[in-house]
């Protein structure tokens, strides 16, 4: 017996809860043991290179694909049992559009607007009228920036509790890019709805989101608050007056927070990660002392960089 | 999503109705009361048994023919259910919008019975058409048509139609193309029933008209009501039947 109500308790953590999820192809594992928590109310990017399995992790949380193993929520609903629950209460822009180019934009809506178990009208005409779309034009004749609007509209005309968006930026010229993210930071955000969004564009992550989760090879390696994240990863170069000996060096690469060094000359480059600040102040304490130090912090294209890297080694 | 599967269907109901149409036209050109068992036999395949045991008319026999067999059996069952069925969930994949339609809160059940039931009610329709074709022709040529046999003709043609649509609706779920769909399903059904080594005087096969459905789907005893419709109605029935569950329970563990 299956029970269409979801776990109360589940309702205040988080709004997506995967556990040790494992999703194949033929033999090749796209999620590999995912483990990933969005909690309600956050904006969420998930990033990761090709075939890191973003797009999936999306397609298996709407069910357009089943896991192979481990568990799902969504909205406190289990993926596997309640996948019209969910989708009831979800929006999904997808990178495809995948939207019905034959019919006219009212035609698009009458159709989304009859299969939906909640509508609203007046939200549709509003974002309408806000990116200025033609309702009585045909979805093919609409620029690629125009669909992704319309498509954006049709996921908030149910009133979806979260919005999941799968690389809805892609291939979006500056200005529908920046249209469709205004309206993302401006109006569905405040609204309180949680936003699950996967994406290639860092910038557009550093923009939006609140919280940041990396994916490699199908798992999570890394899951922070954007802000946070920022704070603990920063670069530094010291500049000495002579070239320090190796002995100086090793005394560098044990101070708390350092992660690794680049020498230079007279100069050395360091990767700081956790507490930057304490770790700068022992830099800066060390002996010989530095003529100067320079602490910046990484960017988040940098950050996914390393991380990325790291994975790899 | 019923209107949007009815707009879906237009250009192949429309080719159903030419299809009828060119019957009519065959029908019209055609002097009725000329018209021998020798003629009849000359042009088509099918078992004129009823005729010779005067269970039934050359002239009803022509009109049967018209509307139940040979042409409307290769185009209509063998062409507008195949180009029906193709393109109900192969032309949603290959466009992407099968994501639309599975990101809404619907079973993936009433999805695939709600495509499917339009396209038997479309047939059904076109069907309908074939039997009242021949109520008119018959009453025009001063020779009413069994009721009861146009009634199982249209029925068991209604039949054959949902076999092929049904046949090609699995293709559909497994490629994303319409087109390999389509052809996947007209092959197969080509195959199954139209090829002449099922087809019905095949003498080279021990049984050979009990192996082929089309015996099922078009057969003038039963037009004529000289045989018993039970045999062909169960057999065509559950033709019928199995390849729509065969797409349904692989469309429940498709992954997009």
């Amino acid at each position: 017996m299956t029970f269409s109500h979801p776990d109360p308790t589940l309702l205040d953590e988080a709004v997506i809860d995967i556990d040790h999820l494992i999703v194949r192809y033929g033999t090749r594992r796209a999620l590999n043991g995912l483990t990933l928590r969005v909690s309600r109310g956050s904006i969420f990017g998930s990033l990761g290179p090709n075939g890191s399995g973003k797009t999936t992790t999306i397609k298996t949380l709407l069910g357009f694909r089943p896991p192979t193993s481990g568990s799902a929520r969504v909205l406190g609903y289990d993926i596997r049992h309640h996948r019209q629950e969910i989708n009831a209460r979800i929006g999904f822009v997808s990178e495809t559009n995948s939207l019905y180019l034959g019919m006219t934009i009212d035609e698009l809506l009458s159709f989304c607007r009859a299969t939906a178990r909640q509508w609203s009208d007046s939200t549709v005409k509003r974002y309408l009228q806000m990116f200025g779309l033609p309702t009585k034009a045909r979805v093919r004749h609409l620029s690629k920036g125009m669909r992704t609007q319309l498509a954006l509209c049709v996921a908030l005309g149910s009133e979806p509790e979260l919005l999941i968006l799968d690389e809805p930026m892609t291939g979006l010229d500056p200005i529908a890019r920046h249209a469709f993210l205004k309206a993302l930071m401006e109006e569905v955000a405040p609204a309180g709805k949680t936003i699950f969004f996967s994406t290639h564009i860092l910038a557009d992550v550093e923009t939006v989101a609140d919280h940041v989760g990396m994916l490699r090879a199908g798992q999570l390696v890394l899951s922070q608050n954007l802000d946070e994240l920022k704070q603990q990863h920063a670069a530094a170069v010291l500049s000495f007056a002579n070239p320090l000996e190796d002995e100086q060096i090793h005394a560098l690469q044990r101070i708390s927070g350092v992660r690794s060094m680049e020498r230079e000359g007279r100069s050395v480059r360091l990767r700081l990660e956790g507490d930057v600040d304490t770790a700068a102040a022992a830099l800066r304490a060390t002996s010989p002392a530095p003529i100067d130090v320079d602490v910046t912090h990484l960017t988040l294209e940098e950050i996914f960089l390393q991380v990325m890297k790291q994975g790899e080694a | 999503m019923i209107i949007k599967e009815l707009r879906a269907a237009r250009w192949a109901a429309i080719a159903g109705v030419v299809v009828i149409a060119l019957s009519v036209v065959t029908l019209l050109t055609t002097n009725l009361h000329h018209i021998t068992l020798q003629d009849l036999t000359n042009q088509s395949d099918s078992d004129f048994g009823a005729v010779t045991s005067g269970h039934i008319s050359t002239l009803s026999a022509t009109i049967w023919l018209a509307f139940f067999s040979d042409n409307i059996l290769y185009l209509l069952v063998g062409l507008v259910s195949v180009l029906l069925g193709a393109r109900l969930l192969a032309s949603e994949a290959g466009s992407g919008s099968i994501l639309l339609l599975l990101s809404r809160p619907i079973s993936r059940e009433r999805i695939l019975f709600t495509k499917y039931s339009v396209c038997a009610l479309l047939l059904l329709a076109l069907c309908c058409l074939c039997g009242v074709g021949a109520l008119v022709f018959g009453a025009a040529a001063g020779e009413a048509q069994p009721i009861g046999g146009v009634l199982l003709s249209t029925l068991l043609l209604w039949l054959a139609t949902l076999c092929v649509l049904g046949v090609t609706l699995v293709y559909s779920v497994l490629f994303p193309s319409s087109l390999a769909a389509g052809g996947s399903g007209f092959l197969t059904v080509y195959l199954l029933s139209l090829a002449p080594l099922f087809h019905i005087h095949t003498p080279s096969i021990p049984g050979g008209p009990e192996w082929s459905l089309p015996t099922y789907w078009s057969n003038l005893s039963i037009y004529a009501g000289a045989t018993n419709p039970a045999q062909s109605i169960v057999v065509a029935g559950i033709a019928a039947l199995i390849p729509p569950l065969i797409a349904l329970f692989l469309f429940r563990r498709k992954a997009y």
